[in-house]
C-alpha cells in the first residue's frame, strides 16, 4: 500500500497540470457513457464487466437485483462499496487512480449490474463476482498496442508467470504483483497471468497480495538480462473475518476502521486444543487474556477469566461472554463446540466495551459461529482421539517415609515409637510385605477423549445455511468422571427481498457428566491424605471400605463404587435477528434471544457408602432462562468524498430467570434403583427450590465518523437499568469516545515503504459492573424449622443485611494504542496502555459479627489500574513451501487500592481491612501473613543447649526444637499479629503466550508457550485452610499423608520444614510456610500436521484433508508443588496431560 | 418472491416490530423474591415473630450438627480424655492448635452473634407489632428471645472471657468493638432470664423442647452461681425444684433410653428429627471405640454402634466411682464381649468373653481399639440404623439432677451444711450409694463429675471455680503438659481482631 500511495503522490506533484486536464476530460467521457447506459444494457456487448462467463457466474444472480440508489460527487471506490453492500457483495480492489475520481449515479430504475456498468463506465476497471461473494475489480489487460513498450535495453531482463487460487487451482486476475523494494510492478489479467518487464538484473524478492488472500513472497528471484524469468504464484484465501472484518458489538468493523482496543483470538490455532470448554483455550492466546484454570475436570470448570486484570473486590472480574449476539451468563460454555466457532474477539478498552455499558468493566468476549456460505455445499470432518494422564503428579511420602515420618511424630510427641504403638494390625501387615499402595495411581488411570463434529456449509444466493453435529466423550484421569455431549448447530441467512434478511443461530446441546463424588473431600483428596499403609481389596479381592483400621480411612476407590454423583444438561442457545433496510444506508435490526438451559442432577450413596449409613438419593432440576431483545437502528452515509458516518441506537431488554427443586431421600429399601428410586425412600427431606431473576434494560446510541479513511472517531452512549440495585439507583450512564489517527495515510509517511499501516487509537470511556448476587439491596430471610417432639414449626429469620442505596460500581479507562504492520506484514504488532478507576466498588466487605452476620455488600473504594498489553506477529520466513511465523502476547496489569471504607485512625491515616486482606496502596489479592524465617535449631548437628538458647532468646519462647520461626517484625519480642506483613501478591508480575509455527511443504508444526511470572500463592497442599477456613489441616502430625517435604529431625536438622509432632494437628505458623511462589512456564501445546498433497486429496474424493499429532500441557516449570500451579483448593481436579490423534477433512 | 413493500409499509412493519416485542411495562426492574418472605414482613407480624423465633432454637441444635465441634464444651477437662480419632486437638489438649484461627473458636463465636442478632432484632420490633390484644402471646415471644440472648451471653462470656455487649439490633455497621464490663453483661443476661421466667409457663404440653420457665430458672441459677450470689442461686434453684414439674427419675438408665429424651427430669431438652432437619447429630458415636475393628467383635448396637473414638473417660473419672455406684453401669461401658464366631475367634475365647488385649499376636493397642465409653448419647437403632453416624435422639441440655447439685453448691457456700447435703443425697440414693455426710467443694466436684461428666458443664464448673487447669494437669494426661492459666478463656478469632481492634486473650496474643 505504501508503494502504491507513494507513486500516487509522486504523480500527483509531478504532472498537477496534466491531471487537471485529464480529470475535465474523464467528467466529460463520464458524461457520455452514462447517457449511453441504457443502450448497453441492452445490447451487453464489449460489458465491462468482462470475465462474465466466469463459472461464478451462477452465483452472480446479486447482479440483476433491482437496485435505487442515488449518489452525489462521491469517490468510485466508494460507489462501488455501496452498490456492492446494497447487492450483499464484499468489495475487493486493486487501487487504481481511477478509483479516486469523483462519480455521480441515479438510478431511480435497474439493476445492480446496471449500476455497475454505469459508476465504471470509460475506464479499464473490470469487474468478478467471486464464489465467496466478493466483488472483485481489477484493471484489464492492456491491448498488445497500448503495452507496446521500447524494446528492451540488453541491462533488464523480465519476470512472468501465472497467480492462481491454491485452492480452486483457477487464475486469479488482478493480483498486484510487485518486486519489493523497487517500484516494479504489474497485476495479472483475466487468467492471472502477469509479466513485469524493465527489470535491471538482480535478485529480487517478488510478492503478490491481493485483498481476500495471503500475501504470498518469493525470496531470491534471479533476473538475467534479456530473459523472461518464470515465477508462478498461488494464494491461499485469508480466513475472512478474522484479519479483515472484526465483531466489534452490535456490528462489525473493518479491523482499520476499529478505535477501541479490540483482541481478536486465531481460532484456527485452538482447534486442535483438547479442551472442552473454549474458554480455557484462551489461556494467553490474546495479550491482556488470562485465564486461571483450577480445576482440570472433564467437561471444563473452575476457569476463572481476567482480562486486564483484576479491579473489583467482590463484584465479579469475569468478562460477559456474547455468542452471536446473546450475553450469556457465566462461563461455563462447555456446551458450545469449539469447531463451529470462527471468530472471538475481545473488547478489552472502556471505548469497545462501553457499548455493553454496566457489563463491560471487566471486558466483552463476543464469539461468533460458523455461517454458510453460497456456493456448492461443502461438508467438513474434524475427529480426534486423545490420551490423558495426570500432568503433574504429587510427590507424597512414600510407604517406608510415611513409617518414618510417623514415629518421628510419636518420638516428637514423646510417644512410644515401636511399631505395634504407631501401626494399626493393617499397616504392619502391609509394612511388613512392603506392598505400600500408591493411592494416586490407585485412583488415577488414562483417559480417554473422542471428539467428531460434522459440518455442511452451502447455499443459494438466498438462502446459506451452515449445520453441524458433533460428539463428544471425554473420560477423566480420575476414575469414573467422564463428560459426554452432543452438539446440533443449524445457522441460516435467507434474503427473501432485497431489503429484507433473516438471520437465525441454533444451538441444541446435551451433556452428561459424572463428577465422582465431587462433593468436598471427594475421592481425590482422600486418596491424597491416605496411608500408603493400606490394603485396596480384601482376601476375596472385593474392595474393601476401610484401608487401614483407622474408620476414617475409607478407600476412595470403594467411595466411588458405592455411589453415583450424574450431571445432566440441555441447553437450548439460539437467536433470530431481522433485517430491514429501511431507506438507503438506514437498517432496523430486532435480535431476539434466548439462552435456556434445563439440568438435572442426581446423586446416590448406597447403605454401604462411608462404611454405612449415609445412604441417601437426592434428585435435583433447575432451569436458566434468559431472554434478550435487541432493537437496533443503524445508519450509514458518505458525504462528500471523504466524509463517513455510521450511526447506531439501541434499545434492548434482558431477563435472566434461574430456579430449581431439589428432593432428598434416606432409608431406601434397596440399593438398585439408585436415585431413581427416590420415591421409595422412607424419610424424604423437605425438598429445597430456588429461586431468582433479574432483568436489564438498556439504551445505546454510538456514532462512529471517519475522515479520509485517516481519522476515525467513535462516540459511544448507553444506559442500562439493573433491577439488582437499590430503587433510586437503578440507571447508569456509559459513555465514552474513541479516536484513532492512521498515520500511514499521510503524506509524510506514505512514502516510508517499510510501514503498511500504522494506527495510533486514544480512547476514553466508562463502564459499569452489576455482576453481584441478586436480592442484595433487600433483606433476605432463611427459612428454619425445628421439630419440638415431633411437632415441626417453621419460620423465617433475617438471613443479611439489606442495602437499599446499592448502585452501579463503575470503572473509567484510558487507553493509548498503536497498530504496525511493517515490511509488507512481516511484522504485525499492537501495544496498548491502559490506566482505569474503579469507583464505587461493590465490595462484600467482612463486617464484625457484631453487626449479625459477616459481610455486607456496599459500594465502597476505588481502585486504579494500569497495563500494558503487547503483540508481536512476525513472517520470519513466508515462502509458499516454507514458512516460519512467531507470534508474542505479553501483558501485565497493576492493581492499587486507593480507597477503602473511607475510615480514619486516631492520626488521621486512612484504615487498611486487614480482615479482608485489603491494603490501601497494595494489589488487589495480597499474602498477609507471618514472614517464615527458617526452622529453629537447624543447619549443622543438633545441640541441645543451643538449641534451648536459641529459642529462649527468640521471639518464641516456647518453641520446640524444629518448628517454624517466624520473623519478630515490630521487635517487641513476641510473635503476634503485629507481626504479619504482606508478604506477597496473587497478581503476576507479568504473564504471556509465546507460539510459532513452522511449515515446510505439506507438514506444519506449532508450538505454543504460556508464561505466568511473579506471583504468589498459598499452597493448597501445605495450607488448605487458606482457600477453605473450615477444613481441617493436617499436616506433618503423621497420621494423614502428605506432599514429601524435607522435616526438621535431630538427626538432621538440615531441613524447610518443622519437626512432625502427633499431638498437634499442624505446626504453629504453618501458613507462613505454605507461602510459595507459583510462577510457571508450561509447554502448553505441540502440533505437528500434515496436509495431503491436492492432487493426492483429489484421488480420495475429498478438497482438503489434515492429519495431526497434537500434545498438550505437556510441562510445567514450576517451584510450586501442586497438581498445577493455579489449583484452587484442595478439592480441585488435577490438569491432565493429553496426546491427541486427528484428521480435518472438508469435501 | 421479489416483491416490494411500499416505504411507508417497511416502516410501519419495523415500528410494530419494536413496540410489540420491547413492551415490558411497569416493574421490570423490580426484584421480586418467590422463594422468601422480605424481613419486613417477618418483623411486622404476630406469626411472622413467632416463625423467626424458631431460628434461635436452631443455634443449639447447629452446634451439634458439626462432626468437629459438637463435643468442644467436653473438651479439655478431668474426666475426659483424647481418643484416637480426635479432630480437635487444641480444644482438647490446649496445644499450638487452639490459636486466633482455631475453627471451632471462630464457628461459635460467629454462630452466636449472629443468633444474638436475631433475637435482638424480635426484642426491638415485638413492641411495636399489633398482637391484637393478646399480651401474654407477645410476652411469650420476647421472653423466648430474651432467653436465648442470655443463654448466648452466658456461654460467650464464660468461654471467651473478654467479649463486646449487643443489645439492639445497629441502625450503622458497628465497625470498633471493646470487651464489655462483665457487670453489664450480667446485668442484661439476670434481666433477661428474670423476664423470661415471670413470662413463660412451666410446660408446653404440645411442644416439649420449647423453653419453659424451668430452663430459664435453671440457667438463672447457673448465672447466679458464677455472680456467687448463693443466697438467689439458692433459692432459684429450690424455687424450681419444689414448683416445677419435674422429678428425679428412679434409675439413671431411664434417662438417657431411647424415645425418652422429654422425661420427667429433663428440662430442657434440645430436639432432633430428621423431617425438620436435613443432618442430626453425633454424639451418639462420638465417644465409642474402635471396638468392631477386633476380629471375632461385630457391630451392634449392644457394643455401641457405630464408633468414631473422639474421646473417652478418664482414669480419674472411672476411679470416681463406687463399683456399686448405679450410674457407672448406667452410662458407662468398660468391656466388650466376643460375639461374632464368624469372624474367628482367637485361640480359647468363645462368644461371650470379655476381650483383653492380650489376646491377639501382636497385642492390641488397647486405647487405639478399647478405651471405656460414655452411653448418654448412645442410640440404640431408634432413629438410625447400625451404620448411621448421625442420631436423632434429643440431647438433653438442662436436667433437674443439676438443679439439685447447684441447690446443694449454693447452701454449702452458705454454710448450710444440712440443707447442701439434703440436695446431694437425694442424686447418691438413686446411684444406690452411701449419702455423703459432709459437703464441700472436692467433694461437690467429685459428685459433680460422677453425675454430670460428658454433659458439656465440667469445663463451666471447672472454670468457674478456678479449678480447671489444676484439675486437667492433675487428671488429664494428654492436656497436663500444655495447659497455662489463661486457658480458661479461648482465642478470639483473628478476623474479628483484625476488624475491630478487639483485645486478644492471653496465650493467644
Amino acid at each position: 500500500m505504501a508503494t502504491r500511495q507513494r507513486l500516487f503522490w509522486k504523480r500527483i506533484e509531478a504532472c498537477r497540470l496534466w491531471l487537471l486536464v485529464l480529470g475535465v476530460l474523464l467528467l466529460g467521457a463520464g458524461q457520455v457513457r452514462a447517457q449511453q447506459t441504457e443502450a448497453r444494457t441492452a445490447s451487453k456487448v464489449d460489458t465491462p464487466i468482462a470475465w462474465l462467463n466466469d463459472p461464478y457466474l451462477e452465483n452472480a444472480a446479486r447482479l440483476s437485483q433491482p437496485l435505487r440508489l442515488t449518489l452525489e460527487q462521491v469517490t468510485r471506490e466508494q460507489a462501488l462499496r455501496i452498490i456492492a453492500q446494497q447487492a450483499g457483495l464484499r468489495l475487493s480492489y486493486e487501487w487504481s487512480e481511477a478509483m479516486n475520481e469523483p462519480v455521480t449515479l441515479r438510478q431511480s430504475q435497474g439493476t445492480v449490474l446496471d449500476a455497475l456498468y454505469a459508476v465504471t463506465a470509460g475506464t479499464d476497471l473490470r469487474l468478478m463476482i467471486t464464489r465467496s461473494g466478493y466483488l472483485l475489480v481489477g484493471r484489464a489487460p492492456k491491448s498488445s498496442a497500448e503495452t507496446a513498450e521500447p524494446a528492451p535495453v540488453q541491462q533488464e531482463g523480465s519476470i512472468a508467470g501465472r497467480v492462481i487460487d491454491a485452492a480452486t487451482g483457477e487464475g486469479l486476475p488482478g493480483v498486484n504483483v510487485f518486486l519489493v523494494g523497487t517500484t516494479l510492478g504489474a497485476s495479472t489479467d483475466i487468467d492471472g497471468n502477469y509479466r513485469i518487464d524493465n527489470i535491471p538484473a538482480g535478485l529480487y524478492t517478488l510478492q503478490a497480495s491481493f485483498i481476500g488472500y495471503r500475501t504470498a513472497t518469493v525470496d531470491s528471484v534471479e533476473v538475467r538480462a534479456g530473459e523472461v524469468t518464470v515465477v508462478n504464484l498461488a494464494l491461499e484465501q485469508e480466513v475472512l473475518g478474522l484479519e479483515e472484518i472484526v465483531v466489534v458489538g452490535y456490528g462489525t468493523q473493518r479491523r482499520r476502521d476499529v478505535t477501541g482496543a479490540v483482541s481478536s483470538v486465531n481460532v484456527e490455532s485452538l482447534q486442535e486444543l483438547p479442551v472442552t470448554n473454549v474458554v480455557e483455550a484462551l489461556q494467553t492466546r490474546a495479550p491482556g487474556v488470562r485465564v486461571i484454570t483450577s480445576d482440570g475436570r472433564p467437561g471444563g470448570s473452575g476457569l476463572e477469566v481476567q482480562i486486564r486484570g483484576a479491579r473489583s473486590l467482590t463484584a465479579s472480574n469475569q468478562p460477559l461472554f456474547v455468542i452471536d449476539g446473546v450475553p450469556v451468563e457465566g462461563v461455563n460454555l462447555s456446551e458450545l463446540n469449539l469447531s463451529d466457532i470462527v471468530s472471538i474477539e475481545v473488547l478489552k478498552d472502556a471505548s469497545a466495551a462501553a457499548i455493553y455499558g454496566a457489563r463491560g468493566s471487566n471486558g466483552v468476549v463476543l464469539i461468533t459461529t460458523r455461517r454458510g456460505r453460497e456456493g456448492e455445499g461443502r461438508f467438513s470432518y474434524d475427529g480426534s482421539i486423545g490420551f490423558s494422564e495426570i500432568a503433574n503428579p504429587l510427590d507424597v511420602f512414600s510407604g517406608p517415609e510415611f513409617i518414618a515420618l510417623r514415629r518421628e511424630a510419636y518420638r516428637a510427641a514423646g510417644m512410644p515409637t515401636d511399631d505395634e504403638t504407631i501401626m494399626d494390625p493393617v499397616e504392619r501387615e502391609v509394612a511388613q510385605s512392603g506392598q505400600y499402595v500408591d493411592w494416586q495411581e490407585a485412583v488415577l488411570r488414562t483417559g480417554v477423549r473422542h471428539n467428531h463434529n460434522l459440518s455442511y456449509s452451502g447455499g443459494s444466493d438466498v438462502f446459506q445455511v451452515y449445520a453441524s453435529g458433533g460428539y463428544l466423550r471425554e473420560e477423566g484421569i480420575l476414575k469414573r468422571t467422564f463428560f459426554e455431549r452432543g452438539t446440533f448447530r443449524l445457522n441460516t441467512d435467507y434474503r427473501p427481498i432485497s431489503w429484507l434478511k433473516f438471520t437465525t443461530n441454533f444451538l441444541l446441546a446435551r451433556t452428561k457428566q459424572d463428577v465422582a463424588g465431587g462433593e468436598r473431600y471427594g475421592p481425590f483428596w482422600t486418596a491424597y491424605t491416605l496411608s500408603p499403609l493400606g490394603k485396596i481389596y480384601d482376601e476375596q479381592g472385593r474392595l474393601r471400605p476401610f484401608v487401614t483400621g483407622d474408620p476414617s480411612a475409607w478407600n476412595p476407590l470403594y467411595q466411588l463404587q458405592e455411589s453415583r454423583d450424574d450431571r445432566w444438561s440441555t441447553r437450548v442457545l439460539g437467536n433470530l435477528v431481522a433485517q430491514v433496510n429501511l431507506y438507503e444506508g438506514l437498517n432496523y435490526q430486532l435480535n431476539a434471544g434466548m439462552d435456556y438451559n434445563a439440568t438435572k442432577m442426581g446423586e446416590y450413596r448406597t447403605s454401604n457408602y462411608s462404611g454405612g449409613g449415609q445412604q441417601r438419593a437426592v434428585l435435583g432440576y433447575g432451569e436458566s432462562t434468559s431472554y434478550t431483545i435487541e432493537n437496533i437502528l443503524t445508519y450509514e452515509r458518505q458525504l462528500g468524498t471523504l466524509h463517513n458516518l455510521h450511526a447506531t441506537l439501541l434499545y434492548s431488554v434482558q431477563r435472566v430467570q434461574d430456579e430449581d427443586l431439589q428432593a432428598q431421600t434416606r432409608n431406601l429399601p434397596s440399593d438398585l434403583l439408585d436415585y431413581n428410586a427416590i420415591s421409595s425412600g422412607a424419610d424424604l427431606r423437605s425438598p429445597t427450590r430456588n429461586y431468582s431473576a433479574w432483568s436489564l434494560e438498556s439504551y445505546m446510541a454510538r456514532l462512529r465518523y471517519s475522515f479520509a479513511d485517516r481519522y476515525l472517531l467513535t462516540l459511544t452512549g448507553r444506559i442500562d437499568g439493573s433491577s439488582k440495585f437499590g430503587a433510586g439507583n437503578k440507571y447508569g450512564f456509559f459513555p465514552a469516545v474513541a479516536f484513532a489517527w492512521q498515520l500511514s495515510q499521510e503524506p509524510f509517511l506514505a512514502s516510508v515503504r517499510q510501514i503498511d499501516n500504522l494506527k495510533l487509537r486514544l480512547s476514553w470511556g466508562q463502564t459499569g459492573n452489576q455482576e453481584i448476587p441478586i436480592y442484595q439491596s433487600l433483606g433476605q430471610t432463611s427459612l428454619f424449622s425445628y421439630s419440638f417432639g415431633g411437632n415441626i414449626v417453621k419460620g423465617y429469620a433475617p438471613a443479611s443485611l439489606p442495602n437499599p442505596n446499592l448502585k452501579w460500581e463503575k470503572t473509567t479507562q484510558f487507553n493509548l494504542g498503536l497498530d504496525a504492520s511493517l515490511f509488507g506484514g512481516r511484522i504485525m504488532s499492537t501495544i496498548d496502555l491502559y490506566r482505569s478507576w474503579t469507583s464505587d466498588l461493590l465490595l462484600q466487605r467482612q463486617i464484625p459479627v457484631t453487626n449479625g452476620f459477616t459481610s455486607f455488600l456496599d459500594n465502597i473504594g476505588k481502585t486504579e489500574n494500569w497495563g500494558i498489553d503487547f503483540s508481536l506477529d512476525t513472517y520470519l520466513i513466508n515462502r509458499p513451501d516454507f514458512s516460519w511465523q512467531v507470534n508474542l502476547n505479553w501483558s501485565l496489569s497493576r492493581s492499587k487500592i486507593v480507597r477503602l471504607t473511607g475510615q480514619t485512625d486516631e492520626a488521621g491515616n486512612p484504615v487498611d481491612d486487614i480482615a479482608n486482606r485489603w491494603f490501601i496502596g497494595h494489589p488487589i489479592g495480597v499474602i498477609y501473613d507471618w514472614v517464615f524465617d527458617g526452622i529453629f535449631c537447624s543447619g549443622g548437628p543438633y545441640d541441645e543447649a543451643a538449641c534451648q538458647q536459641e529459642i529462649a532468646s527468640s521471639a518464641q519462647p516456647d518453641a520446640q526444637p524444629g518448628d517454624i520461626r517466624v520473623r519478630d517484625l515490630n521487635g517487641d519480642g513476641v510473635i503476634n499479629d503485629q507481626d504479619r506483613t504482606i508478604v506477597g501478591t496473587t497478581e503476576p508480575d507479568w504473564y504471556g503466550g509465546l507460539g510459532t509455527t513452522l511449515t515446510y511443504k505439506n507438514f506444519d508444526l506449532s508450538v505454543f508457550f504460556t508464561a505466568v511470572q511473579g506471583v504468589t500463592r498459598y499452597n493448597p497442599y501445605i495450607y488448605p485452610r487458606a482457600y477453605d477456613p473450615n477444613i481441617v489441616v493436617i499436616f506433618l502430625q503423621g497420621r494423614a499423608n502428605q506432599i514429601a517435604v524435607d522435616y526438621w529431625t535431630p538427626e538432621d536438622t538440615d531441613a524447610d520444614f518443622p519437626r512432625p509432632n502427633h499431638q498437634r494437628e499442624m505446626p504453629r505458623y504453618l501458613s507462613a510456610r505454605a507461602v510459595w511462589d507459583a510462577s510457571y512456564v508450561q509447554l502448553r501445546n505441540i502440533t505437528l500436521g500434515y496436509t495431503l498433497p491436492a492432487l493426492l486429496a483429489a484421488r480420495i474424493g475429498v478438497d482438503r484433508m489434515r492429519l495431526y499429532l497434537s500434545g498438550n500441557n505437556l510441562y510445567y516449570w514450576t517451584d510450586f508443588e501442586s497438581y498445577n500451579p493455579e489449583q484452587g483448593d484442595v478439592e480441585g481436579y488435577p490438569v491432565a496431560r493429553t496426546l491427541t490423534f486427528g484428521v480435518n477433512l472438508s469435501f | 418472491m421479489k416483491t416490494y413493500l411500499s416505504m411507508p409499509t417497511r416502516w410501519l412493519l419495523s415500528l410494530l416490530l419494536l413496540v410489540g416485542l420491547t413492551g415490558c411495562g411497569e416493574g421490570f426492574l423490580e426484584e421480586e423474591p418467590r422463594t422468601f418472605v422480605s424481613t419486613e414482613a417477618v418483623l411486622n407480624s404476630p406469626e411472622g415473630l413467632e416463625g423467626a423465633v424458631v431460628a434461635l432454637y436452631d443455634f443449639p441444635t447447629w452446634m451439634y450438627h458439626s462432626t468437629r465441634y459438637s463435643y468442644w464444651f467436653i473438651s479439655g477437662t478431668d474426666v475426659a480424655r483424647i481418643g484416637p480419632l480426635h479432630e480437635d486437638r487444641g480444644t482438647a489438649l490446649y496445644n499450638t492448635d487452639l490459636n486466633p484461627q482455631h475453627g471451632a473458636s471462630r464457628e461459635y463465636w460467629n454462630q452466636s452473634y449472629q443468633t444474638l442478632y436475631r433475637a435482638n432484632a424480635i426484642i426491638a420490633a415485638a413492641p411495636n407489632v399489633d398482637f391484637d390484644g393478646d399480651e401474654a402471646r407477645r410476652n411469650r415471644v420476647i421472653a423466648e428471645a430474651r432467653f436465648f440472648r442470655a443463654y448466648i451471653l452466658f456461654y460467650l462470656h464464660q468461654r471467651y472471657g473478654n467479649i463486646p455487649l449487643v443489645t439492639e439490633p445497629s441502625e450503622t455497621i458497628r465497625e470498633k468493638e471493646q470487651p464489655a464490663d462483665p457487670a453489664d453483661i450480667y446485668r442484661v443476661i439476670v434481666d433477661d432470664l428474670r423476664f423470661a421466667t415471670d413470662n413463660l409457663a412451666w410446660t408446653y404440653d404440645d411442644q416439649p423442647g420449647r423453653i419453659t420457665k424451668g430452663a430459664a430458672m435453671h440457667l438463672l441459677a447457673k448465672v447466679y452461681l458464677v455472680l456467687q450470689n448463693w443466697q438467689q442461686a439458692a433459692q432459684t434453684a429450690e424455687t424450681l425444684i419444689l414448683q416445677g414439674p419435674y422429678e428425679l427419675l428412679d434409675d439413671p438408665a431411664e434417662i438417657f433410653a431411647d424415645n425418652n429424651e422429654n422425661n420427667k427430669e429433663a428440662i430442657w431438652t434440645i430436639q432432633f428429627d430428621p423431617q425438620a432437619d436435613n443432618y442430626g447429630h453425633f454424639l451418639a458415636v462420638m465417644f465409642t471405640p474402635l471396638y468392631d475393628r477386633i476380629q471375632g467383635v461385630a457391630r451392634t448396637f449392644e457394643q455401641g454402634g457405630r464408633p468414631w473414638a473422639r474421646m473417652y473417660p478418664s482414669a480419674y473419672l472411672l476411679s470416681l466411682f463406687d463399683k456399686n455406684d448405679r450410674r457407672l453401669k448406667a452410662w458407662y461401658k468398660t468391656h466388650w464381649v466376643y460375639d461374632d464366631p464368624d469372624e474367628g475367634l482367637p485361640p480359647g475365647r468363645q462368644v461371650g468373653d470379655t476381650v483383653r488385649t492380650s489376646d491377639f499376636n501382636p497385642p492390641l493397642d488397647s486405647m487405639l481399639y478399647l478405651h471405656p465409653a460414655c452411653k448418654k448419647y448412645w442410640e440404640y437403632g431408634a432413629t438410625r440404623d447400625i451404620n448411621q453416624a448421625d442420631s436423632y435422639k434429643g440431647i438433653i441440655r438442662y436436667r433437674l439432677a443439676e438443679t439439685y447439685l447447684i441447690a446443694a453448691e449454693a447452701y454449702m457456700r452458705l454454710g448450710d451444711q444440712a440443707k447442701a447435703l439434703e440436695y446431694i443425697n437425694p442424686l447418691r440414693r438413686r446411684a444406690g450409694v452411701p449419702d455423703l455426710t459432709e459437703l464441700n467443694e472436692d467433694i461437690l466436684l467429685e459428685e459433680h463429675a460422677r453425675e454430670l461428666a460428658f454433659e458439656q458443664d465440667r469445663w463451666f464448673t471447672l472454670k468457674r471455680m478456678g479449678r480447671l487447669v489444676q484439675h486437667v494437669r492433675q487428671y488429664n494426661p494428654d492436656a497436663a503438659p500444655n495447659i497455662k492459666d489463661c486457658h480458661v478463656n479461648m482465642p478470639i478469632p483473628q478476623e474479628f481482631v483484625d476488624l475491630t481492634g478487639f483485645p486478644q486473650n492471653d496465650c493467644y496474643r
